[in-house]
């Protein structure tokens, strides 16, 4: 009679080990293909449509398709004298190509960035006019094969400041707002329908309840206008919530990410730039 | 005789991983000098600070009779610039333990700090209630003292200034294009005056704006600089040739710049506000970008970065704007994946 040797442990180990192995290198390829997305249209000679003195809606189809730049940023640069030279300028920076690398922020998430052909790296590219009460947010940072991202909320437009909760272990903080230049993939969000003195309101309140607490990855949403611990996406999520009652999670979850804040239909993007067009994350 | 084998072929394969390790960690930036017309032919101790994007990596090393060496202390940074991280931990902890003690939330960082002989001065994003004083002799944290008037709102505490008996400090208020200037008793650490005016949108930083020894101030703006002047409390407007960029004071003089593709254009200013020199000097590589600059000596430091050039990432000039000559350039190349971010 055949009989079926069971495998050893020996064998069982390596089999197991090889499987987590694969499974762990298919999750970091998937990582790292989806880092940095390329324009889908070919790169188009823009000075025509920019000579205009006005766009229609084609025109701002065009440009944001060229540029990353959406209509109310591009009606902001046109009331400076050196507009084309701007927008061919952010042009140039949105078809560059680029060269990924990432590297530890601590044991288990990593963080994108672009090499120069020096090996060092660099600010790649322009943020265009922001304002108070905005949102930036990359899904340049991931954690053992998961793209979370990160977001953070102009504070200080005069000055450039954002507020950002980074990772555990710290404490939220102000940050220069020219540190997300050298992130590779950007994206900048404007809530709709509100005021200027609304979008004050979020970041006043921002800085007074959300500035120097805790990082929480676990922290929940339902801490109260007074909240002790927060992370990236929540602190976006608590400054609205609990100002002006505007829910930014696009699916209305325990747990709040950069990708629900980015597909909440509630904002409009205003500049991108390693996104797809097409897909909000 | 097997496991005899494995045993030595591991120590030789860690005997080799050691060297590996210490030849990176002991690898210093590579260095050219492209100009040196110092009297004395070699620059005077400088610290140089390399960081990568996230400022947790940082490497320090000295210039020394035209030589690097590593600094062993690891620095970290602040707001403003990098500090050995035991004594940024220190102060910080002094803070955070005063803070506790009265209820309040601690910080995460201090944005500038001072110090000099007697005291150290913390300062944090806010108004007059996030700085501190550590005195140093008694180790004692004081906060400031102040009428509720007093307190002009939030700032970015830039520079910090001994006169006399008072310290100045000069602050950019946060959202919006204005400063403050605030006089404290050094002893009491009493606000005794206060001074609040709208600024240039051009002067957002540190570097856009500075306090001279006899605690004025001048701030970046198109066409000149604006002048509060410490002795009338007056504000007034010096015109220059050219939108200055950047500003720098040290005890005799202030200069102006401002960077053209090839050019360095300055005015030099003596302590009477008068403008004495306007003038160019080269860059060290067209497109070179400032990181980095001070007077010492009556000499202006400067940190270039350049991403142009195919081997050297960042340069290290002295001018002598007395006699507007190029005197000094240090070329650095790119070092492993860090930036070098500061010099003092």
């Amino acid at each position: 009679m055949l009989r079926i040797k069971q495998p050893s442990l020996k064998y069982k180990v390596y089999f197991y080990f090889l499987f987590f192995l694969s499974l762990y290198m298919l999750c970091i390829f998937g990582v790292r293909k989806s880092g940095y997305t390329v324009p889908h249209a070919m790169r188009q000679d823009l000075l025509t449509v920019l000579s205009n003195q006005t766009f229609n809606e084609a025109d701002y189809a065009l440009i944001y398709e060229q540029t990353g730049l959406a209509a109310p940023i591009v009606n902001e640069l046109k009331k400076h004298s050196a507009f084309e030279q701007k927008l061919l300028e952010f042009q140039e920076n949105f078809f560059k190509k680029v060269k990924l690398a990432d590297r530890p922020l601590n044991l288990v998430t990593k963080e994108d960035y672009l090499l120069n052909e020096k090996g060092l790296a660099y600010a790649h590219f322009e943020i265009a006019p922001y304002k108070n009460g905005d949102i930036f947010l990359t899904k340049s940072t991931h954690t053992l094969g998961w793209r979370h991202g990160h977001c953070g909320l102009v504070v200080d437009e005069k000055r450039g400041k954002t507020l950002e909760a980074f990772s555990p272990g710290t404490i939220s903080s102000e940050n220069d707002a020219n540190r997300w230049r050298y992130y590779p993939t950007f994206k900048m969000l404007r809530v709709i329908n509100i005021t200027s003195e609304q979008k004050q309101e979020v970041v006043n309140y921002a800085l007074t309840h959300l500035n120097g607490i805790p990082y929480g990855i676990l922290a929940s949403k339902e801490q109260g206008q007074t909240p002790q611990k927060t992370h990236c996406s929540l602190l976006i999520w608590q400054s609205f919530y609990y100002t002006l009652g505007i829910d930014l999670d696009s699916n209305k979850g325990y747990f709040v990410s950069p990708e629900n804040i980015a597909k909440s239909s509630l904002l409009e993007t205003l500049q991108f730039i390693g996104f797809s067009a097409k897909k909000e994350w | 005789m097997k496991t005899k084998s494995f045993w030595i072929g591991s120590l030789c394969f860690l005997i080799l991983i050691g060297i590996f390790v210490y030849l990176q960690l002991t690898k210093l930036p590579t260095s050219t000098v492209l100009v040196n017309n110092l009297s004395c032919h070699v620059l005077n101790q400088l610290s140089l600070i390399y960081s990568d994007i996230s400022l947790k990596t940082t490497r320090a090393f000295q210039y020394k009779a035209n030589k690097l060496q590593p600094i062993t202390t690891r620095y970290t940074s602040y707001g403003e610039g990098f500090l050995p991280w035991h004594t940024q931990k220190y102060y910080l902890n002094k803070v955070n333990t005063y803070r506790q003690n009265e209820g309040l939330v601690p910080f995460q960082n201090f944005y500038n700090y001072y110090e000099d002989k007697d005291i150290v001065i913390l300062c944090f994003i806010g108004g007059l209630e996030n700085i501190y004083v550590l005195n140093k002799q008694t180790q004692e944290l004081s906060p400031l003292n102040y009428i509720a008037e007093d307190n002009l709102g939030t700032m970015y505490v830039f520079h910090i200034k001994r006169l006399n008996d008072s310290y100045i400090l000069l602050g950019g208020e946060a959202n919006a294009y204005a400063s403050m200037i605030y006089e404290m008793d050094a002893t009491s650490l009493t606000i005794r005056n206060k001074m609040y005016f709208k600024t240039s949108t051009l002067a957002i930083s540190k570097q856009n704006c500075t306090l001279t020894a006899e605690g004025d101030a001048y701030f970046v703006q198109e066409k000149g600089l604006l002048l509060f002047c410490q002795k009338n409390k007056q504000l007034d407007e010096i015109p220059l040739s050219f939108s200055p960029q950047f500003v720098f004071s040290q005890e005799n003089s202030t200069v102006a710049i401002a960077f053209t593709r090839d050019t360095l254009n300055y005015s030099l200013l003596d302590k009477a506000h008068e403008v004495i020199r306007t003038d160019k000097l080269p860059l060290p590589h067209p497109h070179s970008e400032l990181l980095r600059g001070f007077l010492r000596n009556d000499k202006l430091y400067i940190l270039y970065y350049n991403s142009y050039h195919p081997f050297y990432s960042n340069y290290i000039c002295i001018y002598n704007l007395q006699t507007n000559t190029f005197d000094y350039c240090l070329a650095l190349e790119a070092y492993k994946n860090l930036a070098l971010l500061d010099i003092y």
